[in-house]
């Protein structure tokens, strides 16, 4: 063992190079320690290493179709690591109509929009980290089986938010609420443009993108589709909008949205173009 | 020929090395543009034993660089089949006793070589207990028994 005692400025660069469980564990060195570890700088660090880590990839498996049909889950997290959510073999995750599972993830934590989590209440939205196997149950709010809501993480103030869009033909009632440690609630906010969404969101730097379609609660406007894609900027709770050609994918093209177009040519081939937006603002592709 | 520079260890032992292996080290980069290598460098905190080893380091991640580049053409779809080689490299250069580990990352901390700082930093803590860790720290507990279990219960999923 090392007789001298380590400088402090290489402890700091040691402990910062520290993966997240080993930061969880040695909280039980010493109170000093543990003070350190919990400091802001630390949080940072970790918030802004694991958006350049790789993604996760995940599955949810269906364990029992009950006469009820109740998929229940537990995640499956790369081959090497698998982990058992939820907790408790009575909670399970409501399907959407379309028998989508509604999650969105950001930062790190996974968000469930709409999980059974005692037997015959309605969903409640439920945030997971899937690191720590950690849960919370967010505050229940009623809506329509079809609405979407998503997950976004703003990296300047550090704040994870769930934006609950309304349903086109509903009222125009649009909820968020900042993730926190007390108070959490559902404010309303304002969305200018109604939309029958369409994707799951995308949540790239602040802003969250989806896709959703304006043909139902709309008139068509002159030489646009009925297509449009929300950026939401988190932080400042504003939205945008963009219009793209067509129906498309939205995907994390190297930390800027890409959208994908499927164009059909013949029977047999297919082509896809991929467009990346530089600049939100200008609209630059 | 490339030109040389002479390092010298702690016992005065003298290793000489390609410039380019040198230059590895951020300190010795600085001091080789303010043109004061020449006559050798003393380092007077660095024993033989871990010189040899820095130097090893250096050499290998040189070469590394120098095949990388010659081979960027022709890489497979795969690409990064060098990194995996480097990277086990390392893995097998950091498998030595404690005190050699804690002196090169005093080294690279003190010659400025990134990677090997890296590198050390992360071996040194890999794997380790929390007992272990307040040893190599020279750390006295200053928790109760009560206190350290409770914060172990609130990180129980860090210990499975």
């Amino acid at each position: 063992m090392a007789t001298d005692p380590i400088p402090v400025e290489l402890s700091h660069e040691i402990l910062s190079r520290l993966p997240a469980k080993s930061i969880a564990r040695f909280h039980c060195v010493s109170k000093q320690w543990a003070s350190i570890l919990d400091r802001p700088y630390f949080k940072d660090l970790f918030l802004t290493k694991s958006s350049t880590q790789p993604r996760l990839i995940f599955a949810i498996e269906k364990n029992h179709m009950s006469p009820h049909e109740k998929p229940s889950s537990s995640l499956v997290l790369t081959p090497e690591f698998h982990m058992k959510f939820p907790p408790d073999d009575t909670w399970w995750i409501f399907p959407r109509y379309d028998r989508k599972f509604a999650c969105g993830y950001a930062s790190g934590l996974i968000y469930f929009s709409c999980m059974s989590v005692k037997a015959g209440y309605d969903g409640v939205p439920v945030i997971c980290n899937p690191k720590t196997g950690r849960y919370e149950i967010l505050p229940f709010i009623r809506r329509y089986r079809k609405s979407y809501s998503f997950f976004g993480f703003d990296p300047v103030e550090k704040q994870y938010k769930v934006l609950h869009m309304a349903y086109p033909c509903g009222p125009n009632d649009h909820r968020i609420m900042t993730l926190g440690t007390q108070g959490m609630r559902w404010r309303k906010i304002h969305c200018s443009l109604r939309l029958e969404n369409l994707s799951e969101g995308v949540c790239i730097n602040g802003v969250l993108y989806y896709l959703g379609d304006t043909s139902q609660c709309m008139e068509k406007i002159r030489g646009k589709s009925s297509f449009a894609i929300a950026c939401f900027d988190i932080r400042s709770e504003k939205f945008k909008f963009l219009y793209p050609e067509s129906f498309c994918e939205l995907v994390n093209y190297n930390g800027k949205l890409g959208v994908i177009y499927y164009d059909d040519l013949t029977d047999d081939a297919i082509e896809l173009r991929v467009w990346v937006l530089e600049d939100v603002e200008k609209e630059k592709w | 020929m490339s030109k040389k520079i002479i390092f010298e260890s702690s016992e005065g032992e003298s290793f000489e090395v390609d410039e380019a292996v040198a230059l590895e080290c951020q300190t010795i980069k600085n001091m080789i543009e303010d043109d004061c290598t020449d006559g050798g460098i003393p380092l007077a905190n660095v024993n033989s034993a871990t010189l040899t080893k820095v130097i090893d380091y250096c050499k290998k991640h040189v070469e590394a660089a120098a095949a990388a580049e010659a081979n960027a053409g022709d890489k497979d779809i795969y690409g990064a089949n060098k990194d995996i080689e480097l990277k086990t490299w390392d893995e097998e250069f950091v498998k030595v006793d404690q005190p050699l580990l804690f002196d090169l990352m005093l080294a690279a901390n003190f010659l400025i070589i990134p990677g090997l700082l890296d590198l050390t930093c992360k071996t040194m803590m890999r794997g380790k207990t929390v007992l272990q860790i307040r040893e190599i720290f020279h750390i006295k507990k200053d928790y109760t028994d009560a206190e350290e279990a409770e914060v172990r219960k609130e990180n129980a999923w860090a210990f499975e």
